[in-house]
């Protein structure tokens, strides 16, 4: 990977030394744009053209609808954003504009089945669609710097574990759906917070990180050849695993809490670079969700359904198992958009169990490609980490990559029967607004964040430190 | 801090290769077995998305597929369905198939390779996807006839029993009935309630209405195995003595004592036979003559025979495969005289009574039955057509003149009058066989007709269901029958 290159060593820059020009790649990101739209209108169009035979009649519509949204947003980024990374909102752009088409496509068997609102989750989608570009939007214009967050960082501590630990303390009725209580319902209105949690506490991760990073790498002693870290810097990472066990406990959700745990062993491990923390990190989880799973019987469940997909298809392992048929039944081509019938899987087929009705209808080709776009939005992250200047971005950037690339292995492992089965919702393709939201926020943060890293330097102010280590790196 | 941060791209990247990886393992290199899981729906889909090719009888389509709104696409309906279900079986959403919806599947289901060009055809032509026909051999009207026959045969009463006709010279199946029938068109619906009832009433129906007794159950075929008996004492000669339809037997007058046994066997309605003609006996179907045959020849003789028959044989497939037809092995003297009157362990099918009348009309040559007249591609040409082939050649055609003979004598002086037709000469064996106490005697006919020229054999078995009824006569039940089918099949354009 030749990612490592600072801003300022560009082809271009090479050798100016006043005023460096960097590409700013705003027409780049246009283009693509105008391609994401494209391929997510070309899909719903042939949605439609597979259920009822025609192309459907608000085509024309949608378009100008979703154009006008991405239009608005490339233009502030372009004004707010110019040096943003040119890829990334339009690979998300793509993939929520493919979700929805398959929403829409799922829709009929789900409103029949009352697994959909009466008129289709498609259109309401459409509005957190556009609803999340505009958060996208008001993160560009209003944040105007990235490290403002660091500030908060405990405030973003104590909002996020609050609003994560809320499901597990509030009564099942409203926080438990489909055997996982990771929900907060209120009225008809039901919201994941863990979606939005997992964003500020990468964020207070990063920054705590950044503050603590010295003690945490320095102070340890070396036992059998590994560096273990001292008592009192083994603090946190005893509170997040207590955490992430508690989550696991009250909400029943493998999913979140390997996310959330899986996240900050990362974070620690980059911020530290001992190997050390991650074995250790890795063994807590693994000893504490074995325990956890042999305590409770709806992780045994899933466990046991992940072992044997086929032991009991019409109850407990029905919905793994006919998300294999679905998969199978794609094969390298896919049987074309409207002619799968992943719908069967019932309950979550446009959420959680998404991908099966891309692996059935669009085949393993397009499953690959969709695999390759998260992988695309997660090493442009990478990179935007890489070449950021400021540490806290830096932990930010790549906690987030790493958060988001836990979130598609761990649902999309789930459903290929890598891992047992969690309930998370696939990032942009899922049906659910809290969750489309917030992975919306997280692509303004990368813009944002990208938009810093790229950006050349005023000429004036000589290099530092941190610079120097870019360099070296 | 890139260091580990390049690291943990590394381990993205990981990430992501192994869910491509368990990607291409469940798409493409272990998709068949998920796909052929008897729990995944799409088979059914697929089975029901595409109409189904017919099934056809003398130019009607007695199976056709009629759209439906549901997401099962087609329906199967069968025309007159309990007339033709032995022959048609059935194509069930959860309760599989059975006989040529089975076995000719993958021509009706569009699937057969033979059908590619065509299929890749028709979806250039974006016409859909459509199955082969299949042709049956079986002629309506004497299809009618055996059913009305069988059904009418209890006044009233639903009775067991099965017929087989057919054609002598080619081994096409004219007719296969199976009493009492079912409506395959209850197991066909897409109602699953309905599908579960109709499958339940199936399974709990004491008659056993699935059940094909024509082709898959075999029962002692009594008196009708003196065919058997008859060839091989022309085979064997006996006491050293060649015998001929006019040798005369000697024998006991009533009754004949077995060998090393207290049983005896006796003649029925206490009939006189005594030293009599092979064709007096089989015309009377005298039991002690017989019975004294089987002394005479011995089991293996008669084993050695009745496998020339297709006895111990592997039954034919029509493409059903029939129930294989039984003479028992190393037998006492005592059993080989029972076996010699079809009693003992001696068992066949209707299908088997059927060849047997058809080997002695054919000049000694019993020619393999088939169901299947041809198979037509999706636009209804012609595909394969069945060519006749020979199956057994257990007597010769002298042999077989002579037991001509001797089963016209049966229908025009013996127990088979009542199958005699004017002005065609019929030419059948009864048969009754009592079975062990409890259990329901059995009344059977084979025949053919005309008699100089034949164009059809027919075995009829009707079983009757009280077993304290009195004499169960093939001349009375089951001739009857059988002169019905041959009149059809003789009135018949076609023929």
């Amino acid at each position: 990977m030749r990612m490592t290159s600072t801003p300022l060593a560009g082809p271009a820059a090479a050798p100016a030394q006043g005023e460096p020009y960097v590409p700013k790649r705003r027409n780049t990101e246009a283009l693509l744009l105008l391609f994401a739209l494209g391929i997510g209108l070309f899909a719903y169009a042939d949605v439609g053209d597979a259920a009822t035979g025609r192309i459907p009649g608000n085509l024309p519509a949608l378009a100008a609808e979703f154009g006008i949204a991405l239009l608005a947003a490339h233009l502030v980024v372009r004004r707010f954003a110019p040096y943003a990374d040119p890829v990334i909102l339009p690979v998300a752009a793509m993939i929520n504009g493919l979700g929805l088409a398959l929403i829409y496509r799922l829709d009929p068997y789900n409103i029949a089945n009352k697994l959909a609102p009466k008129g289709g989750a498609a259109p309401n989608q459409a509005i957190y669609t556009v609803l999340g570009l505009l958060v996208l939007i008001a993160i560009v214009i209003f944040l105007r710097d990235h490290r403002i967050l660091q500030r908060y960082a405990y405030i973003s501590a104590l909002v996020g574990l609050s609003i994560i630990a809320l499901p597990a303390v509030l009564p099942a009725s409203m926080s438990e759906v489909n055997g996982a209580r990771s929900w907060i319902r209120l009225g008809g209105f039901s919201v994941q917070p863990a979606e939005f949690g997992k964003l500020l506490m990468v964020s207070f991760f990063a920054a705590y990180l950044h503050a603590k990073r010295d003690a945490l790498a320095l102070a340890s002693r070396k036992v059998l050849g590994l560096y273990l870290p001292r008592g009192r810097d083994m603090g946190p990472i005893l509170v997040v695993w207590a955490f992430a066990m508690l989550i696991l406990i009250r909400e029943t959700d493998l999913g979140v809490s390997l996310m959330f745990f899986g996240a900050f062993v990362i974070m620690l491990y980059m911020a530290t670079e001992r190997t050390s923390w991650l074995l250790f990190g890795v063994l807590l989880f693994v000893g504490g969700a074995w325990a956890v799973a042999n305590m409770s019987a709806h992780v045994m469940v899933r466990v046991n359904a992940w072992l044997h997909p086929f032991s009991d298809v019409t109850g407990q392992t029905r919905q793994l198992a006919q998300s294999l048929y679905a998969f199978a039944n794609g094969g390298l081509l896919g049987t074309g958009l409207g002619h799968g019938y992943s719908y069967q899987i019932g309950f979550a087929n446009n959420a959680d169990f998404m991908l099966a009705t891309v692996g059935e209808e669009l085949g393993l080709f397009g499953l690959t490609a969709l695999f390759i776009g998260y992988a695309i939005i997660v090493m442009r992250a990478v990179k935007t980490a890489m070449l950021v200047r400021d540490p806290y971005g830096k932990l930010f950037a790549a906690g987030l990559a790493a958060t988001f690339a836990l979130q598609v292995f761990i649902t999309a492992g789930g459903v290929l029967r890598v891992i047992p089965l969690t309930g998370l919702p696939m990032p942009f393709l899922a049906y659910g607004g809290s969750a489309l939201m917030a992975n919306w926020v997280l692509i303004a943060l990368l813009i944002k964040i990208s938009d810093a890293a790229r950006r050349p330097l005023p000429p004036a102010i000589p290099l530092t430190d941190e610079m120097a280590q870019v360099v070296k790196a | 801090m890139n260091r580990p941060i390049k690291r943990v791209a590394v381990f993205c990247l990981v990430l992501f290769a192994v869910l491509f990886l368990t990607a291409n393992y469940i798409q493409f290199v272990n998709a068949a077995s998920y796909s052929a899981h008897p729990d995944n729906r799409r088979n059914l889909i697929y089975a029901y998305q595409n109409p189904r090719g017919q099934i056809i009888v003398d130019g009607k389509a007695i199976a056709t597929s009629t759209p439906t709104s549901g997401s099962l696409k087609y329906q199967r309906q069968y025309t007159n369905g309990p007339l033709y279900a032995q022959a048609t079986g059935y194509f069930s959403v959860n309760y599989g198939s059975t006989s040529i919806e089975h076995y000719e599947n993958p021509l009706l289901q569009g699937t057969d390779p033979r059908l590619a060009t065509q299929q890749f055809l028709n979806q250039i032509e974006d016409k859909p996807k459509s199955g082969g026909s299949v042709v049956l051999t079986l002629n309506a009207a004497a299809q009618q006839a055996a059913y009305n026959g069988l059904a009418n045969v209890g006044g009233g009463k639903e009775v067991e029993g099965a017929v087989v006709a057919l054609d002598p010279k080619t081994g096409a199946i004219l007719a296969l009935v199976s009493a009492p029938s079912f409506d395959p068109n209850n197991l066909a619906t897409h109602d699953t309630s309905t599908e579960a009832k109709a499958a339940n009433a199936l399974q709990s129906d004491p008659l056993q209405p699935s059940l094909d007794r024509a082709l898959a159950q075999t029962y002692p075929p009594g008196s009708t195995f003196k065919i058997i008996t008859s060839a091989a004492a022309m085979t064997n000669g006996v006491s050293g003595q060649p015998v001929n339809e006019n040798t005369v037997i000697q024998s006991p007058t009533d009754t004949l004592q077995l060998p090393g046994s207290t049983s005896t066997i006796s003649n029925d309605s206490g009939e006189t036979c005594g030293d009599t003609t092979l064709i007096n006996a089989f015309t009377l179907s005298c039991n002690t003559v017989y019975g004294q045959l089987g002394l005479d020849l011995g089991g293996s003789k008669l084993q050695d025979e009745a496998q020339k028959w297709g006895f111990n044989q592997t039954g034919p497939t029509v493409p059903m495969t029939a129930a294989s037809p039984v003479f028992p092995n190393n037998i006492s003297q005592a059993q080989a005289a029972q076996s010699a009157i079809g009693q003992f362990n001696v068992r066949m099918t209707p299908l088997q009574g059927a060849m047997m009348a058809a080997g002695v009309a054919n000049g000694g040559v019993i020619m393999a039955p088939y169901l299947i007249k041809q198979e037509l591609d999706t636009k209804g040409g012609v595909m394969s057509t069945t060519s006749p082939s020979q199956l057994y050649n257990p007597i010769t055609s002298d042999q077989a003149n002579q037991l001509k003979d001797m089963m016209i004598s049966v229908v025009q002086n013996g127990t088979g009058t009542a199958a005699q037709i004017s002005g065609v000469q019929v030419a059948g064996k009864t048969g009754t066989a009592q079975r062990g106490t409890g259990q329901n005697a059995l009344a059977w006919f084979l025949s053919f007709a005309p008699a100089d020229n034949p164009k059809v054999a027919v075995a009829v078995l009707v079983q009757d269901n009280d077993p304290n009824a009195g004499d169960v006569y093939g001349g009375t039940l089951a001739a009857p029958i059988a002169k019905d089918v041959i009149q059809a099949v003789l009135g018949s354009p076609a023929q």
